[in-house]
C-alpha cells in the first residue's frame, strides 16, 4: 500500500466524501479551550485533528454512556419486544489517538469473549478507525510505557501522520484500504519531504512509567499499599472512571411508563458508592478506600491475572482530571514500593 | 508563610488527642497542589501554601463524623465560609477543629498567572474565630466579575433557557460536581436513590437540566462560591454562573448575608418564617 497525502485545506471535503456512504465521527471543538469531543458529522464546531485526547474516550462510540437496548409495549395480554435496530450505515472514526484505540482491544477481551456482546461486536465490525499519529499531549501521557506505539497505533485501520500542512495517510488493514480508496479524489501523492517528515515524527509519551511491568498478580503486596492515604485526598467524584477508556462496567435499567417501556444500558462504575450495594443494604465496599482499591486493582491486578495485560493504556486522563491530582500511575508506583518493602 | 504553616501543623500534631492536619502538598509534575492529610508531625514539612492551593479542604470534614480526635485544617477565607456552614449543619463539631487561617490574595487561574474565576469579587467571612492565622485575614481587594460574564438575571426566560441548554449540553453526567461539593453531604443523594429513581440515565438535555437544577437548588443559600464543582468538571460547564445566580437570589429575596458569611445565620431555604416576603423573579405577587 502506497502512502497518500491529505492537505489540511481538504479535510472538510474529505469528511464530506466519507459522509456519502458512512457515518463519520471526528474530534470537534465547540468553544475555544474546550477539549475536543468525538461527534457525528456534521456537528457544530471545528473538526480538529490534533494530538488532544477527546474528553470522552473513543470507547463511548462502542459502549455509549446510555442507550436503549430494547423497547417493550404491552397490548392486551401480549408484550411486544423490539430489539435495538442494527446500525443503518457503516462508520468511520477520524483522528482517534493510539491510547484510545489500544483501549478498544482491551475491552474486546471482555466484550468479545463467549458469548460476545452483540452491540459491541456489531459496532467494532462495522467501524473503521483512522488514527492520528500522536506526538504526546501532556505530562500525564505514558502510553509508550504500556506497549502502545503513539505513532503507529496498533488496531487502527489507517494512520494519519502530520507532515507539512496536512497528513500522510497510510492504510494498515483492508478496512483502512477501502477508506483510502474512497478518499482518492481528495488525496494526492506525498512529496519525499512530506514522507520524510512523517517518518521522523517522535513522541514525548513517557516510557519510564511505573505502569511498565505492572502486568501481573499483586495478591502478595496489595495489603501493604497505603490505600487510606489515597482515600484521604480522594473526593470520590468518580471523574477518573467517567473518563477512563478501559472502564467498561454497565448497569441495566428498565424505564416504564404505563404500558410502554425501554431497557437501558448505562455506564456504571465501582468508584460509585452504590455499585456494590446489595438489596439488603449491605455494602462490601462502603468505604472509599475499598472502592479506590477495587478500581485500580481491577486494572492492574485482576485484569492482568485474567487476560495477561493491564487494563490501562497510559492516556493519563485520570491523573490530569483528578481534583486530588492522583491517578493510576501513582497507584502503580505505590504497588512497586510495597513490593520493594516486602523484600 | 509556608514555614509558619508547617510549624503550626507540627506543634498541633504533637499535642495529645489530635487525629490529623488537613493541608496542601505539592502535586506530581506540573499539577499544582493537592490535599494532604497528615497524621505524623514528622511529615508537616510536606505542607505548602501558594496561589495554586485551590482545594477547599472543608469538603473533607463530613467524612470524620463518628471518628475521634481533633483535626487541624488550613482554610482560605472562602473555605472558612464552608467550614462555618458545615459546623452550623452539624456535620462536624467546632470544638474538634483547629482552624488555621491562611491569608489569600487570590488564587491562580488555569494559566498560572491570571486570577482564578472564583476569586473575582472575593468575600471573606467576617469575624471568623480562627485558632491561628498566618497573617491578617482580611478580604483582599480583588476585581469584580468581568462584565462579559453570563448573567442569568439579565436574560429573558427564553434566553436563560437557551443559555442553560447550550451550557448544560456539555455535561457528561459524571456527577463529579456533586461529589466534589463541600455541601453535598447527604448519606444518600437523591440522584443515587434507586427506589424510586428520580432521574433517568438517558443522555438528554432534559435530564441534564433536571440534574443541574436540583443540584443547584439544593445548594442555594449554602453554596459559598468556592467553585470546586467547576474545578472537578472535566467538561468546563459554567456551574459558577448558575450557582452565583441562585446565591444572589436567596440573598436578595430573603435579606440573607450569604452562606457561611455570618456566624449563626441559617440559609433561608432551610428555615421557615411566617413573614417570608415570597417574591420570585419575574412573577412578583
Amino acid at each position: 500500500m502506497t502512502a497518500r497525502y491529505l492537505d489540511r485545506a481538504r479535510l472538510a471535503e474529505a469528511c464530506a466524501v466519507l459522509g456519502r456512504n458512512l457515518d463519520v465521527f471526528a474530534p470537534v471543538q465547540r468553544r475555544p479551550g474546550d477539549p475536543p469531543r468525538l461527534e457525528l458529522l456534521p456537528a457544530a464546531g471545528n473538526v480538529t485533528l490534533a494530538p488532544r485526547k477527546p474528553l470522552v474516550p473513543l470507547k463511548a462510540l462502542f459502549l455509549p454512556d446510555c442507550e436503549e437496548i430494547m423497547t417493550f409495549r404491552r397490548r392486551g395480554g401480549e408484550t411486544v419486544v423490539t430489539e435495538r435496530p442494527a446500525l443503518a450505515r457503516d462508520r468511520v472514526v477520524l483522528g482517534a489517538l493510539a491510547c484510545d484505540v489500544a483501549a478498544l482491544a482491551l475491552v474486546d477481551r471482555v466484550m468479545l469473549q463467549d458469548p460476545p456482546d452483540p452491540t459491541w461486536r456489531e459496532r467494532r465490525e462495522r467501524t473503521a478507525i483512522i488514527s492520528l499519529a500522536c506526538a504526546g499531549e501532556d505530562e500525564t501521557c505514558c502510553c509508550a510505557s504500556v506497549g502502545v506505539d503513539p505513532l503507529r497505533p496498533n488496531g487502527a485501520d489507517a494512520v494519519l501522520s502530520p507532515a507539512g500542512d496536512g497528513w500522510l495517510l497510510e492504510s494498515a488493514t483492508e478496512k483502512g484500504e477501502r477508506i483510502v480508496d474512497a478518499l482518492q479524489e481528495v488525496l494526492r501523492a506525498p512529496s519525499a519531504a512530506e514522507i520524510g517528515t512523517a517518518r521522523a515524527l517522535t513522541s514525548s509519551s513517557r516510557k519510564d512509567s511505573p505502569l511498565a511491568g505492572c502486568d501481573r498478580a499483586w495478591a502478595e503486596v496489595w495489603e501493604r499499599v497505603p490505600w487510606q492515604g489515597l482515600a484521604a485526598r480522594c473526593l470520590g467524584c468518580g471523574v477518573c472512571a467517567a473518563l477512563c477508556p478501559t472502564c467498561h462496567c454497565f448497569e441495566i435499567q428498565d424505564e416504564r411508563r404505563g404500558n410502554d417501556g425501554a431497557r437501558l444500558r448505562a455506564w456504571d462504575t465501582c468508584a460509585a458508592k452504590q455499585y456494590a450495594r446489595m438489596a439488603s443494604g449491605e455494602n462490601p465496599r462502603a468505604k472509599l478506600e475499598a472502592r479506590i482499591r477495587q478500581r485500580f486493582l481491577h486494572k492492574l491486578s485482576y485484569f492482568a491475572e485474567r487476560y495477561g495485560v493491564i487494563a490501562c493504556v497510559g492516556c493519563g486522563r485520570c491523573a490530569a482530571q483528578c481534583p486530588g491530582a492522583t491517578g493510576i500511575e501513582e497507584v502503580a508506583r505505590l504497588l512497586a514500593l510495597a513490593e520493594a518493602d516486602h523484600g | 508563610m509556608e514555614r509558619r504553616l508547617r510549624e503550626i501543623a507540627r506543634e498541633f500534631l504533637a499535642r495529645p488527642g489530635t487525629l490529623c492536619f488537613l493541608g496542601w502538598e505539592a502535586a506530581p509534575g506540573e499539577r499544582g497542589t493537592r490535599p494532604i492529610e497528615i497524621r505524623d508531625a514528622g511529615r508537616a514539612d510536606l505542607l505548602v501554601w501558594n496561589r495554586r492551593c485551590h482545594a477547599n479542604l472543608a469538603a473533607y470534614l463530613p467524612r470524620f463524623r463518628g471518628s475521634q480526635g481533633s483535626i487541624g485544617i488550613a482554610v482560605k477565607g472562602c473555605d472558612a465560609r464552608a467550614l462555618r456552614e458545615l459546623v452550623r449543619a452539624r456535620q462536624i463539631e467546632r470544638e474538634r477543629l483547629f482552624v488555621v487561617g491562611v491569608p489569600c490574595a487570590g488564587l491562580a487561574g488555569p494559566d498560572g498567572e491570571s486570577l482564578a474565576r472564583r476569586c473575582h469579587g472575593c468575600r471573606y467571612p467576617e469575624g471568623f474565630a480562627y485558632d491561628a492565622t498566618l497573617g491578617p485575614m482580611v478580604t483582599p481587594d480583588l476585581p469584580p466579575r468581568p462584565t462579559d460574564d453570563p448573567d442569568l438575571d439579565a436574560m429573558s426566560p427564553d434566553e436563560r433557557l437557551r443559555w442553560s441548554e447550550e451550557e448544560l449540553s456539555r455535561c457528561i453526567r459524571c456527577d463529579a460536581c456533586r461529589k466534589a461539593c463541600y455541601g453535598c453531604f447527604c448519606p444518600e443523594c437523591v440522584f443515587e436513590a434507586s427506589r424510586p429513581r428520580w432521574i433517568s440515565r438517558r443522555d438528554t438535555i432534559a435530564e441534564k437540566l433536571f440534574y443541574h437544577a436540583v443540584r443547584a437548588y439544593h445548594l442555594a443559600g449554602r453554596c459559598v462560591g468556592c467553585d470546586e464543582c467547576g474545578r472537578a468538571c472535566p467538561a468546563g460547564v459554567r456551574l459558577d454562573v448558575l450557582n452565583r445566580a441562585l446565591a444572589r437570589h436567596v440573598e436578595e429575596l430573603f435579606a440573607f448575608s450569604g452562606a457561611g458569611v455570618a456566624e449563626g445565620a441559617v440559609p433561608p431555604l432551610l428555615a421557615f418564617e411566617p413573614d417570608d416576603p415570597e417574591p420570585y423573579p419575574g412573577g412578583e405577587r
